[in-house]
Protein backbone atom coordinates (compact mmCIF):
# COMPACT_ATOMS: atom_id res chain seq x y z
CA UNK A 1 0.00 0.00 0.00
CA UNK A 2 3.06 2.22 0.80
CA UNK A 3 4.42 1.81 -2.92
CA UNK A 4 1.70 2.61 -4.20
CA UNK A 5 0.93 5.37 -2.50
CA UNK A 6 4.65 6.92 -2.59
CA UNK A 7 4.99 5.94 -6.86
CA UNK A 8 1.37 8.20 -7.17
CA UNK A 9 3.13 11.00 -5.73
CA UNK A 10 6.13 10.12 -6.90
CA UNK A 11 4.28 10.50 -10.60
CA UNK A 12 2.33 13.34 -8.86
CA UNK A 13 5.85 15.15 -8.25
CA UNK A 14 7.60 14.04 -11.93
CA UNK A 15 3.96 15.56 -13.72
CA UNK A 16 4.68 18.92 -11.72
CA UNK A 17 8.02 19.72 -12.47
CA UNK A 18 7.52 18.49 -16.46
CA UNK A 19 8.30 21.52 -18.67
CA UNK A 20 5.23 22.52 -21.01
CA UNK A 21 7.80 22.03 -23.90
CA UNK A 22 8.03 18.60 -23.03
CA UNK A 23 4.23 17.81 -23.76
CA UNK A 24 5.28 18.79 -27.37
CA UNK A 25 7.37 15.60 -28.05
CA UNK A 26 4.79 13.47 -27.24
CA UNK A 27 2.59 15.09 -29.73
CA UNK A 28 2.57 14.63 -33.77
CA UNK A 29 -0.04 15.27 -36.11
CA UNK A 30 -1.88 12.44 -38.42
CA UNK A 31 -1.00 12.61 -42.51
CA UNK A 32 -4.39 13.87 -44.14
CA UNK A 33 -5.98 17.23 -43.21
CA UNK A 34 -4.37 20.26 -42.96
CA UNK A 35 -2.31 20.79 -39.69
CA UNK A 36 -2.91 23.66 -37.24
CA UNK A 37 -0.80 24.01 -33.88
CA UNK A 38 -2.63 26.24 -30.94
CA UNK A 39 -0.26 27.59 -28.44
CA UNK A 40 -2.32 29.27 -25.33
CA UNK A 41 -0.41 30.94 -22.77
CA UNK A 42 -2.78 30.20 -19.64
CA UNK A 43 -5.42 28.32 -18.03
CA UNK A 44 -7.86 31.38 -18.42
CA UNK A 45 -11.83 31.00 -19.49
CA UNK A 46 -12.28 33.71 -22.17
CA UNK A 47 -8.89 32.08 -24.07
CA UNK A 48 -10.71 28.57 -23.76
CA UNK A 49 -13.72 30.10 -25.46
CA UNK A 50 -11.60 31.92 -28.52
CA UNK A 51 -9.86 28.37 -28.63
CA UNK A 52 -13.00 26.67 -28.72
CA UNK A 53 -14.71 28.38 -30.82
CA UNK A 54 -12.24 28.17 -33.66
CA UNK A 55 -11.72 24.14 -33.65
CA UNK A 56 -15.33 24.02 -33.68
CA UNK A 57 -15.62 26.39 -37.24
CA UNK A 58 -13.07 24.23 -38.48
CA UNK A 59 -13.38 20.90 -37.26
CA UNK A 60 -13.99 19.24 -40.47
CA UNK A 61 -11.62 20.98 -42.33
CA UNK A 62 -8.21 20.83 -40.46
CA UNK A 63 -6.58 18.38 -37.33
CA UNK A 64 -5.57 20.23 -34.27
CA UNK A 65 -2.96 20.07 -31.55
CA UNK A 66 -3.03 22.16 -28.88
CA UNK A 67 -0.79 23.47 -25.46
CA UNK A 68 -1.27 25.34 -22.92
CA UNK A 69 0.90 26.81 -21.28
CA UNK A 70 -0.72 26.94 -17.72
CA UNK A 71 1.38 30.01 -17.20
CA UNK A 72 4.77 28.08 -16.99
CA UNK A 73 7.29 29.91 -19.23
CA UNK A 74 10.17 27.47 -18.31
CA UNK A 75 11.83 26.69 -21.54
CA UNK A 76 9.60 28.43 -23.40
CA UNK A 77 13.11 29.19 -25.81
CA UNK A 78 12.80 26.09 -27.12
CA UNK A 79 9.31 25.89 -28.07
CA UNK A 80 9.93 27.33 -31.71
CA UNK A 81 12.28 24.51 -32.62
CA UNK A 82 9.66 21.66 -31.10
CA UNK A 83 6.57 23.42 -32.80
CA UNK A 84 8.52 23.51 -36.50
CA UNK A 85 9.32 19.70 -35.99
CA UNK A 86 5.75 18.97 -35.82
CA UNK A 87 5.41 21.04 -39.57
CA UNK A 88 2.09 22.65 -38.75
CA UNK A 89 0.22 24.36 -41.37
CA UNK A 90 -0.55 27.43 -39.09
CA UNK A 91 0.32 28.44 -35.54
CA UNK A 92 -2.49 29.79 -33.60
CA UNK A 93 -1.07 31.85 -30.06
CA UNK A 94 -3.90 32.70 -27.77
CA UNK A 95 -2.61 35.06 -25.26
CA UNK A 96 0.48 37.26 -25.00
CA UNK A 97 3.67 34.98 -24.03
CA UNK A 98 2.50 32.65 -26.69
CA UNK A 99 3.18 35.10 -29.54
CA UNK A 100 5.98 36.51 -28.32
CA UNK A 101 7.60 33.15 -27.89
CA UNK A 102 7.29 32.67 -31.43
CA UNK A 103 6.89 36.29 -33.45
CA UNK A 104 10.22 36.51 -35.65
CA UNK A 105 11.49 33.08 -34.48
CA UNK A 106 9.33 31.32 -36.68
CA UNK A 107 9.01 32.92 -39.84
CA UNK A 108 8.47 30.38 -42.50
CA UNK A 109 4.94 29.60 -40.85
CA UNK A 110 1.59 31.49 -41.10
CA UNK A 111 0.60 32.82 -37.69
CA UNK A 112 -2.53 33.72 -36.15
CA UNK A 113 -2.94 35.73 -32.87
CA UNK A 114 -5.51 36.52 -30.90
CA UNK A 115 -6.02 37.94 -26.93
CA UNK A 116 -2.89 40.14 -26.99
CA UNK A 117 -3.64 43.24 -25.52
CA UNK A 118 -0.40 45.07 -27.02
CA UNK A 119 0.72 43.20 -29.93
CA UNK A 120 2.32 46.31 -31.76
CA UNK A 121 5.18 45.48 -29.17
CA UNK A 122 6.28 42.22 -31.20
CA UNK A 123 5.87 44.30 -34.41
CA UNK A 124 3.83 41.74 -36.58
CA UNK A 125 4.44 43.78 -39.70
CA UNK A 126 7.89 43.28 -39.67
CA UNK A 127 8.00 39.59 -40.08
CA UNK A 128 5.21 39.53 -43.05
CA UNK A 129 3.92 36.15 -41.69
CA UNK A 130 1.48 37.17 -38.51
CA UNK A 131 -2.19 38.10 -38.91
CA UNK A 132 -4.80 38.06 -36.09
CA UNK A 133 -7.83 39.91 -33.94
CA UNK A 134 -6.71 42.80 -32.24
CA UNK A 135 -8.78 43.49 -28.58
CA UNK A 136 -9.36 46.76 -29.60
CA UNK A 137 -13.29 47.46 -30.27
CA UNK A 138 -13.34 50.86 -32.37
CA UNK A 139 -14.74 53.66 -30.46
CA UNK A 140 -17.79 53.74 -33.07
CA UNK A 141 -19.08 50.25 -32.30
CA UNK A 142 -18.87 51.31 -28.50
CA UNK A 143 -20.87 54.53 -29.60
CA UNK A 144 -23.44 53.23 -32.17
CA UNK A 145 -24.25 50.58 -29.91
CA UNK A 146 -24.63 53.10 -26.79
CA UNK A 147 -26.54 55.22 -28.85
CA UNK A 148 -28.60 52.11 -30.33
CA UNK A 149 -30.42 52.36 -26.74
CA UNK A 150 -29.82 55.36 -25.20
CA UNK A 151 -30.68 57.92 -27.86
CA UNK A 152 -29.42 61.17 -29.65
CA UNK A 153 -26.21 61.10 -27.60
CA UNK A 154 -23.62 62.59 -29.60
CA UNK A 155 -21.08 64.58 -26.53
CA UNK A 156 -18.97 62.32 -25.11
CA UNK A 157 -15.39 62.94 -23.02
CA UNK A 158 -12.38 60.73 -22.52
CA UNK A 159 -9.29 61.20 -20.55
CA UNK A 160 -6.42 59.59 -21.74
CA UNK A 161 -2.86 59.56 -20.88
CA UNK A 162 0.20 61.15 -23.09
CA UNK A 163 0.53 57.30 -24.35
CA UNK A 164 -2.90 57.14 -25.90
CA UNK A 165 -3.21 60.65 -26.90
CA UNK A 166 -2.36 60.27 -30.25
CA UNK A 167 -4.68 57.29 -30.47
CA UNK A 168 -7.85 59.57 -29.13
CA UNK A 169 -7.03 62.72 -31.62
CA UNK A 170 -7.51 60.49 -34.25
CA UNK A 171 -10.69 58.68 -33.28
CA UNK A 172 -11.80 62.54 -32.73
CA UNK A 173 -11.49 62.86 -36.28
CA UNK A 174 -13.18 59.89 -37.03
CA UNK A 175 -15.98 60.28 -34.94
CA UNK A 176 -17.04 63.62 -36.11
CA UNK A 177 -17.83 62.27 -39.32
CA UNK A 178 -20.73 60.35 -37.63
CA UNK A 179 -21.32 63.71 -35.95
CA UNK A 180 -20.46 61.99 -32.46
CA UNK A 181 -17.89 65.28 -30.17
CA UNK A 182 -15.04 63.47 -28.09
CA UNK A 183 -14.07 66.17 -25.95
CA UNK A 184 -10.12 64.85 -24.48
CA UNK A 185 -8.80 65.24 -21.37
CA UNK A 186 -4.75 64.69 -21.13
CA UNK A 187 -4.39 63.28 -17.83
CA UNK A 188 -1.48 61.28 -16.61
CA UNK A 189 -2.02 60.03 -13.13
CA UNK A 190 -5.29 59.21 -11.33
CA UNK A 191 -4.86 61.80 -8.74
CA UNK A 192 -5.68 64.17 -11.52
CA UNK A 193 -9.14 62.82 -12.28
CA UNK A 194 -11.26 64.80 -9.94
CA UNK A 195 -9.99 68.41 -11.39
CA UNK A 196 -10.18 67.11 -15.41
CA UNK A 197 -13.55 65.64 -14.85
CA UNK A 198 -14.66 68.86 -13.30
CA UNK A 199 -13.31 70.91 -16.51
CA UNK A 200 -14.77 68.36 -19.00
CA UNK A 201 -18.49 67.78 -17.61
CA UNK A 202 -20.22 71.04 -18.73
CA UNK A 203 -19.45 70.18 -22.06
CA UNK A 204 -20.20 65.98 -22.23
CA UNK A 205 -23.55 63.92 -22.05
CA UNK A 206 -21.39 60.87 -21.09
CA UNK A 207 -18.06 59.99 -20.20
CA UNK A 208 -16.00 57.36 -21.72
CA UNK A 209 -13.45 55.37 -20.05
CA UNK A 210 -10.85 53.49 -21.76
CA UNK A 211 -8.15 50.73 -20.12
CA UNK A 212 -5.04 53.40 -19.53
CA UNK A 213 -3.84 52.78 -15.95
CA UNK A 214 -2.45 55.88 -16.16
CA UNK A 215 -6.30 57.19 -15.68
CA UNK A 216 -8.03 54.40 -13.72
CA UNK A 217 -7.26 53.51 -10.50
CA UNK A 218 -10.08 51.76 -7.60
CA UNK A 219 -9.98 55.69 -6.04
CA UNK A 220 -10.52 57.22 -9.50
CA UNK A 221 -12.83 55.19 -10.72
CA UNK A 222 -15.55 55.64 -7.96
CA UNK A 223 -15.24 58.93 -7.85
CA UNK A 224 -16.28 58.94 -11.65
CA UNK A 225 -19.12 56.15 -10.80
CA UNK A 226 -20.23 58.92 -7.72
CA UNK A 227 -19.69 61.92 -9.79
CA UNK A 228 -21.47 60.95 -13.06
CA UNK A 229 -24.71 59.90 -11.34
CA UNK A 230 -24.55 63.52 -9.66
CA UNK A 231 -23.90 65.34 -12.52
CA UNK A 232 -26.56 63.02 -14.17
CA UNK A 233 -23.58 62.03 -16.72
CA UNK A 234 -23.77 58.33 -18.23
CA UNK A 235 -20.71 56.78 -18.12
CA UNK A 236 -19.55 54.18 -20.57
CA UNK A 237 -16.86 51.31 -19.66
CA UNK A 238 -15.05 48.60 -21.43
CA UNK A 239 -15.55 45.65 -19.28
CA UNK A 240 -19.04 44.23 -17.46
CA UNK A 241 -17.06 44.41 -14.00
CA UNK A 242 -17.01 48.07 -14.25
CA UNK A 243 -20.71 47.84 -14.96
CA UNK A 244 -21.08 45.58 -12.05
CA UNK A 245 -19.22 48.00 -9.88
CA UNK A 246 -21.59 51.50 -10.48
CA UNK A 247 -20.88 52.33 -14.31
CA UNK A 248 -23.92 52.58 -16.97
CA UNK A 249 -23.18 50.88 -19.68
CA UNK A 250 -20.12 48.52 -21.03
CA UNK A 251 -18.80 47.07 -24.54
CA UNK A 252 -16.53 44.48 -24.48
CA UNK A 253 -15.62 41.62 -27.04
CA UNK A 254 -17.56 38.79 -27.68
CA UNK A 255 -14.77 35.96 -27.35
CA UNK A 256 -17.05 33.66 -29.64
CA UNK A 257 -16.77 35.85 -32.52
CA UNK A 258 -13.28 36.40 -32.60
CA UNK A 259 -12.94 32.41 -32.72
CA UNK A 260 -14.85 32.64 -35.89
CA UNK A 261 -12.98 35.98 -36.86
CA UNK A 262 -9.66 33.76 -36.47
CA UNK A 263 -11.07 30.67 -38.52
CA UNK A 264 -12.29 32.76 -41.18
CA UNK A 265 -8.34 34.09 -41.35
CA UNK A 266 -7.12 30.71 -41.01
CA UNK A 267 -9.44 29.70 -44.46
CA UNK A 268 -7.83 32.86 -46.10
CA UNK A 269 -4.57 32.04 -45.78
CA UNK A 270 -4.85 27.93 -46.49
CA UNK A 271 -7.92 27.65 -48.74
CA UNK A 272 -7.62 30.88 -50.50
CA UNK A 273 -3.44 31.04 -50.26
CA UNK A 274 -4.06 34.78 -49.07
CA UNK A 275 -0.65 35.99 -47.99
CA UNK A 276 -0.78 36.69 -43.61
CA UNK A 277 0.20 40.19 -43.89
CA UNK A 278 -2.76 40.97 -47.02
CA UNK A 279 -5.27 39.15 -44.19
CA UNK A 280 -3.83 41.55 -41.87
CA UNK A 281 -5.40 42.31 -38.01
CA UNK A 282 -8.79 43.26 -37.49
CA UNK A 283 -10.51 45.09 -35.03
CA UNK A 284 -12.77 42.84 -32.39
CA UNK A 285 -16.36 42.53 -34.45
CA UNK A 286 -18.51 40.95 -31.66
CA UNK A 287 -19.61 42.54 -28.59
CA UNK A 288 -20.57 41.82 -25.41
CA UNK A 289 -23.24 44.78 -23.48
CA UNK A 290 -23.79 45.00 -20.42
CA UNK A 291 -25.87 47.92 -18.52
CA UNK A 292 -26.42 48.56 -14.74
CA UNK A 293 -30.32 48.66 -13.93
CA UNK A 294 -29.66 50.63 -10.76
CA UNK A 295 -27.56 53.44 -12.40
CA UNK A 296 -29.96 53.48 -14.59
CA UNK A 297 -32.93 54.28 -12.20
CA UNK A 298 -30.64 56.53 -10.52
CA UNK A 299 -29.89 58.53 -13.83
CA UNK A 300 -33.99 58.51 -14.44
CA UNK A 301 -32.77 56.73 -17.78
CA UNK A 302 -35.87 54.02 -18.81
CA UNK A 303 -34.81 52.34 -22.37
CA UNK A 304 -35.32 48.61 -23.90
CA UNK A 305 -33.36 45.83 -23.09
CA UNK A 306 -33.40 43.52 -25.91
CA UNK A 307 -30.12 42.83 -26.79
CA UNK A 308 -28.74 43.95 -23.68
CA UNK A 309 -25.92 40.30 -23.18
CA UNK A 310 -26.22 40.92 -19.00
CA UNK A 311 -28.02 43.10 -16.36
CA UNK A 312 -26.51 44.02 -13.43
CA UNK A 313 -29.00 45.34 -10.80
CA UNK B 1 -61.58 -12.91 19.11
CA UNK B 2 -63.98 -10.40 18.77
CA UNK B 3 -61.71 -6.89 18.53
CA UNK B 4 -62.74 -4.24 21.03
CA UNK B 5 -64.13 -0.80 20.42
CA UNK B 6 -60.59 0.69 21.36
CA UNK B 7 -59.15 -1.31 18.40
CA UNK B 8 -61.82 -0.89 15.79
CA UNK B 9 -61.55 2.74 16.73
CA UNK B 10 -57.61 2.73 16.20
CA UNK B 11 -58.13 0.24 13.14
CA UNK B 12 -60.12 3.45 11.14
CA UNK B 13 -57.27 5.79 12.55
CA UNK B 14 -54.73 3.67 10.49
CA UNK B 15 -56.84 3.28 7.64
CA UNK B 16 -57.74 7.17 7.65
CA UNK B 17 -53.50 7.92 7.63
CA UNK B 18 -53.03 5.19 4.91
CA UNK B 19 -55.71 6.95 2.23
CA UNK B 20 -54.14 10.24 3.21
CA UNK B 21 -51.22 9.06 2.42
CA UNK B 22 -52.47 7.87 -0.62
CA UNK B 23 -54.38 10.70 -1.45
CA UNK B 24 -50.70 13.31 -1.07
CA UNK B 25 -48.96 10.84 -3.31
CA UNK B 26 -51.48 11.09 -5.85
CA UNK B 27 -51.76 14.10 -5.85
CA UNK B 28 -48.11 14.52 -6.23
CA UNK B 29 -48.15 12.53 -8.77
CA UNK B 30 -50.57 14.56 -10.32
CA UNK B 31 -48.98 17.70 -9.64
CA UNK B 32 -46.12 17.31 -12.83
CA UNK B 33 -44.02 20.17 -13.53
CA UNK B 34 -45.11 22.12 -16.81
CA UNK B 35 -41.93 23.08 -18.70
CA UNK B 36 -41.88 25.89 -21.06
CA UNK B 37 -38.64 25.71 -23.52
CA UNK B 38 -38.10 29.35 -25.40
CA UNK B 39 -36.01 28.93 -28.52
CA UNK B 40 -35.40 31.73 -30.91
CA UNK B 41 -32.09 31.84 -32.32
CA UNK B 42 -32.87 35.28 -33.91
CA UNK B 43 -34.50 36.64 -30.94
CA UNK B 44 -33.25 38.71 -27.61
CA UNK B 45 -31.75 35.57 -25.78
CA UNK B 46 -28.45 37.16 -24.80
CA UNK B 47 -29.72 38.74 -21.85
CA UNK B 48 -31.13 34.68 -20.68
CA UNK B 49 -31.19 35.10 -17.13
CA UNK B 50 -33.27 38.33 -17.06
CA UNK B 51 -35.99 36.76 -19.32
CA UNK B 52 -35.91 33.78 -17.88
CA UNK B 53 -36.88 35.52 -14.37
CA UNK B 54 -39.43 37.67 -16.07
CA UNK B 55 -40.79 34.49 -18.21
CA UNK B 56 -41.30 32.55 -14.91
CA UNK B 57 -42.60 35.82 -13.20
CA UNK B 58 -45.21 36.20 -15.64
CA UNK B 59 -45.91 32.10 -16.51
CA UNK B 60 -46.08 31.28 -12.35
CA UNK B 61 -49.41 33.50 -12.06
CA UNK B 62 -50.79 31.16 -14.30
CA UNK B 63 -49.84 28.32 -12.26
CA UNK B 64 -46.83 27.32 -9.68
CA UNK B 65 -46.30 24.08 -11.75
CA UNK B 66 -44.84 26.31 -14.81
CA UNK B 67 -41.10 26.78 -15.31
CA UNK B 68 -39.69 28.21 -17.82
CA UNK B 69 -36.44 28.03 -19.90
CA UNK B 70 -34.66 30.21 -22.29
CA UNK B 71 -32.34 27.90 -24.09
CA UNK B 72 -30.13 30.07 -26.79
CA UNK B 73 -28.47 27.19 -29.17
CA UNK B 74 -30.35 24.26 -30.76
CA UNK B 75 -27.84 21.99 -29.72
CA UNK B 76 -28.28 22.64 -26.32
CA UNK B 77 -31.98 22.71 -26.79
CA UNK B 78 -31.65 19.24 -28.60
CA UNK B 79 -30.20 17.57 -25.73
CA UNK B 80 -32.83 19.57 -23.56
CA UNK B 81 -36.17 18.53 -24.98
CA UNK B 82 -35.39 15.18 -23.81
CA UNK B 83 -34.84 15.87 -20.50
CA UNK B 84 -37.05 18.58 -19.77
CA UNK B 85 -40.04 17.16 -22.13
CA UNK B 86 -41.39 20.59 -22.37
CA UNK B 87 -45.39 20.54 -22.60
CA UNK B 88 -45.31 24.04 -24.31
CA UNK B 89 -42.64 25.65 -26.12
CA UNK B 90 -42.41 29.61 -28.01
CA UNK B 91 -40.36 28.90 -30.89
CA UNK B 92 -38.58 30.49 -33.61
CA UNK B 93 -41.12 29.83 -37.00
CA UNK B 94 -38.19 28.11 -39.08
CA UNK B 95 -37.49 25.80 -36.49
CA UNK B 96 -41.31 24.67 -35.71
CA UNK B 97 -41.27 24.14 -39.18
CA UNK B 98 -38.34 21.94 -39.67
CA UNK B 99 -39.43 19.95 -36.74
CA UNK B 100 -43.16 20.37 -36.40
CA UNK B 101 -43.52 16.66 -37.23
CA UNK B 102 -41.03 15.38 -35.02
CA UNK B 103 -42.28 17.10 -32.09
CA UNK B 104 -45.93 16.76 -32.47
CA UNK B 105 -46.18 20.52 -32.54
CA UNK B 106 -49.56 22.25 -32.95
CA UNK B 107 -49.71 26.10 -32.49
CA UNK B 108 -51.57 28.08 -30.88
CA UNK B 109 -50.75 31.77 -31.37
CA UNK B 110 -47.78 34.16 -32.85
CA UNK B 111 -45.54 37.44 -31.57
CA UNK B 112 -46.82 40.52 -33.09
CA UNK B 113 -44.68 43.69 -33.50
CA UNK B 114 -45.98 47.01 -34.52
CA UNK B 115 -48.84 44.69 -35.76
CA UNK B 116 -46.46 42.59 -37.87
CA UNK B 117 -46.15 39.19 -37.34
CA UNK B 118 -43.53 38.95 -40.08
CA UNK B 119 -40.11 40.14 -41.19
CA UNK B 120 -37.33 39.61 -43.64
CA UNK B 121 -33.61 40.27 -43.43
CA UNK B 122 -31.61 41.23 -46.46
CA UNK B 123 -28.04 40.64 -47.75
CA UNK B 124 -26.47 44.09 -47.89
CA UNK B 125 -23.01 45.46 -48.95
CA UNK B 126 -20.71 47.77 -49.31
CA UNK B 127 -19.24 46.85 -52.51
CA UNK B 128 -19.99 48.01 -55.85
CA UNK B 129 -18.43 44.63 -57.27
CA UNK B 130 -21.35 42.75 -55.50
CA UNK B 131 -24.38 42.73 -57.24
CA UNK B 132 -25.85 39.13 -56.65
CA UNK B 133 -25.20 36.41 -54.06
CA UNK B 134 -23.14 34.53 -57.13
CA UNK B 135 -20.81 37.63 -56.44
CA UNK B 136 -20.24 36.14 -52.79
CA UNK B 137 -18.44 33.28 -53.39
CA UNK B 138 -15.38 32.80 -50.97
CA UNK B 139 -16.47 35.85 -49.57
CA UNK B 140 -17.11 36.60 -45.97
CA UNK B 141 -20.97 36.83 -44.80
CA UNK B 142 -21.56 38.06 -41.26
CA UNK B 143 -24.81 36.83 -39.93
CA UNK B 144 -26.36 36.74 -36.77
CA UNK B 145 -28.21 33.53 -37.17
CA UNK B 146 -26.42 30.42 -36.80
CA UNK B 147 -25.07 29.16 -40.28
CA UNK B 148 -27.39 26.48 -41.25
CA UNK B 149 -30.16 28.90 -41.00
CA UNK B 150 -28.42 31.81 -42.71
CA UNK B 151 -27.88 29.35 -45.37
CA UNK B 152 -31.28 28.10 -45.73
CA UNK B 153 -32.54 31.49 -45.96
CA UNK B 154 -30.30 32.20 -48.99
CA UNK B 155 -31.45 29.97 -51.15
CA UNK B 156 -29.05 26.88 -49.96
CA UNK B 157 -25.36 25.28 -49.46
CA UNK B 158 -23.01 28.29 -50.74
CA UNK B 159 -19.48 28.89 -50.81
CA UNK B 160 -19.27 31.75 -48.55
CA UNK B 161 -17.51 32.04 -45.84
CA UNK B 162 -19.90 32.60 -42.67
CA UNK B 163 -18.83 34.92 -40.16
CA UNK B 164 -21.06 34.25 -36.79
CA UNK B 165 -21.57 37.59 -34.70
CA UNK B 166 -23.65 37.84 -31.31
CA UNK B 167 -25.96 40.60 -32.96
CA UNK B 168 -27.03 42.40 -36.49
CA UNK B 169 -25.46 45.47 -34.94
CA UNK B 170 -22.32 43.56 -35.13
CA UNK B 171 -22.77 42.50 -38.49
CA UNK B 172 -23.25 46.08 -39.63
CA UNK B 173 -19.99 47.09 -38.09
CA UNK B 174 -18.22 43.95 -39.41
CA UNK B 175 -19.19 45.83 -42.84
CA UNK B 176 -18.48 49.31 -41.92
CA UNK B 177 -14.99 48.04 -40.59
CA UNK B 178 -14.45 45.62 -43.92
CA UNK B 179 -14.27 42.35 -42.36
CA UNK B 180 -17.30 41.30 -44.19
CA UNK B 181 -18.06 41.38 -47.58
CA UNK B 182 -22.04 41.50 -46.92
CA UNK B 183 -24.09 40.78 -43.95
CA UNK B 184 -27.33 39.38 -43.41
CA UNK B 185 -29.38 41.55 -40.69
CA UNK B 186 -33.20 42.56 -40.35
CA UNK B 187 -34.83 45.32 -41.43
CA UNK B 188 -35.32 47.53 -38.84
CA UNK B 189 -31.73 46.98 -38.02
CA UNK B 190 -31.09 48.87 -41.27
CA UNK B 191 -32.98 51.09 -40.30
CA UNK B 192 -31.63 51.65 -37.10
CA UNK B 193 -28.21 51.91 -38.78
CA UNK B 194 -28.92 54.79 -40.82
CA UNK B 195 -29.83 56.52 -38.60
CA UNK B 196 -26.71 55.69 -36.05
CA UNK B 197 -24.26 56.53 -39.30
CA UNK B 198 -26.08 58.41 -42.60
CA UNK B 199 -22.81 58.44 -44.55
CA UNK B 200 -21.24 54.66 -44.35
CA UNK B 201 -25.57 54.12 -44.97
CA UNK B 202 -25.44 55.28 -48.18
CA UNK B 203 -22.92 53.05 -49.77
CA UNK B 204 -25.51 50.49 -48.58
CA UNK B 205 -26.76 48.07 -51.07
CA UNK B 206 -29.23 45.31 -50.08
CA UNK B 207 -28.62 42.68 -52.80
CA UNK B 208 -31.20 40.23 -51.59
CA UNK B 209 -34.39 39.78 -49.58
CA UNK B 210 -35.36 37.10 -47.90
CA UNK B 211 -38.87 35.00 -47.98
CA UNK B 212 -41.37 35.95 -44.81
CA UNK B 213 -39.89 34.84 -42.00
CA UNK B 214 -42.75 34.70 -39.22
CA UNK B 215 -42.00 35.66 -35.52
CA UNK B 216 -41.88 32.87 -33.24
CA UNK B 217 -45.13 30.95 -32.15
CA UNK B 218 -46.22 29.55 -29.19
CA UNK B 219 -47.22 25.62 -29.53
CA UNK B 220 -48.10 22.77 -27.44
CA UNK B 221 -45.69 19.61 -28.29
CA UNK B 222 -45.93 15.47 -28.66
CA UNK B 223 -45.24 15.76 -24.56
CA UNK B 224 -48.25 18.20 -23.74
CA UNK B 225 -50.42 15.86 -21.13
CA UNK B 226 -52.04 18.31 -19.09
CA UNK B 227 -54.82 19.78 -21.11
CA UNK B 228 -56.24 22.18 -18.52
CA UNK B 229 -53.14 23.77 -17.83
CA UNK B 230 -52.80 23.86 -21.71
CA UNK B 231 -56.19 25.49 -21.69
CA UNK B 232 -55.40 28.06 -18.89
CA UNK B 233 -52.29 29.10 -20.59
CA UNK B 234 -53.17 29.99 -23.82
CA UNK B 235 -56.47 31.59 -22.91
CA UNK B 236 -54.47 33.52 -20.12
CA UNK B 237 -51.98 34.65 -22.63
CA UNK B 238 -54.06 36.31 -25.22
CA UNK B 239 -54.94 38.84 -22.70
CA UNK B 240 -50.82 38.96 -21.99
CA UNK B 241 -50.53 42.56 -22.94
CA UNK B 242 -52.86 43.75 -20.79
CA UNK B 243 -51.10 41.98 -17.53
CA UNK B 244 -48.25 44.29 -16.07
CA UNK B 245 -45.94 40.95 -15.93
CA UNK B 246 -46.96 39.82 -19.02
CA UNK B 247 -46.21 42.85 -21.12
CA UNK B 248 -42.78 43.38 -19.20
CA UNK B 249 -42.11 39.99 -20.38
CA UNK B 250 -42.97 40.43 -24.12
CA UNK B 251 -41.15 44.06 -24.14
CA UNK B 252 -38.05 42.38 -23.17
CA UNK B 253 -38.46 39.57 -25.92
CA UNK B 254 -38.95 42.23 -28.25
CA UNK B 255 -42.83 41.85 -29.43
CA UNK B 256 -46.02 44.12 -28.89
CA UNK B 257 -48.55 41.47 -28.30
CA UNK B 258 -49.73 37.86 -29.00
CA UNK B 259 -52.49 37.36 -32.16
CA UNK B 260 -54.11 33.46 -32.16
CA UNK B 261 -55.36 34.16 -35.61
CA UNK B 262 -56.23 30.91 -37.47
CA UNK B 263 -55.79 32.02 -41.19
CA UNK B 264 -52.14 33.18 -40.23
CA UNK B 265 -51.12 30.11 -37.66
CA UNK B 266 -52.33 28.37 -40.72
CA UNK B 267 -50.07 29.91 -43.67
CA UNK B 268 -46.72 29.74 -41.33
CA UNK B 269 -45.40 26.31 -43.13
Amino acid sequence: MKIVFLSSLLSLLLLSCQTPTRALDEMKFQPGKKKVFILVSEQISSFEVVKNSFMEEGKNDYQFLSLNLDGNYEGIEQLPAQIKKLKPDLILCIGSKSLESVAGKIIDTPILFAMVLDYQKFHPEKFGNIAGVSLSIPPETVFYNFKNYFGEINNYGVMTSRDFLQTQKENKQRLSNASINLTIQETNTPDDVPSKYEAMKKYIQALWMVPDPKVISEESFLFLVDSTIADKKSFIVYSEQFVKAGALFSTSPNYSTIGSQLAIKSQQILEDRQKPSQVGISPVIGTFLTVNKTTMKKLGLNVRMDGIDQIFE
Amino acid sequence: MIPSPLAKVNLLRSLFKILILVLILFTSLNAEEFNIIYFDPDGNLRNITSLQSEGNKYFQTISPEINFFVIASEQILNTEIDRLKPQFMIVQSLYYSRQKGSLGFKPYFIFLTKENYFYHKKIITMSLEIKTLDDLDKKVVASALPKEITKELTGGERNWKILTVPKDMDALMALKFKQADAALVAENSLESFKKLDPADSQNINPIFTTKSIFLPLGVSTKFTTNKELLAKLTETIKKIKADANGSAFIRMMNFDDTSDNKKTLGSVP
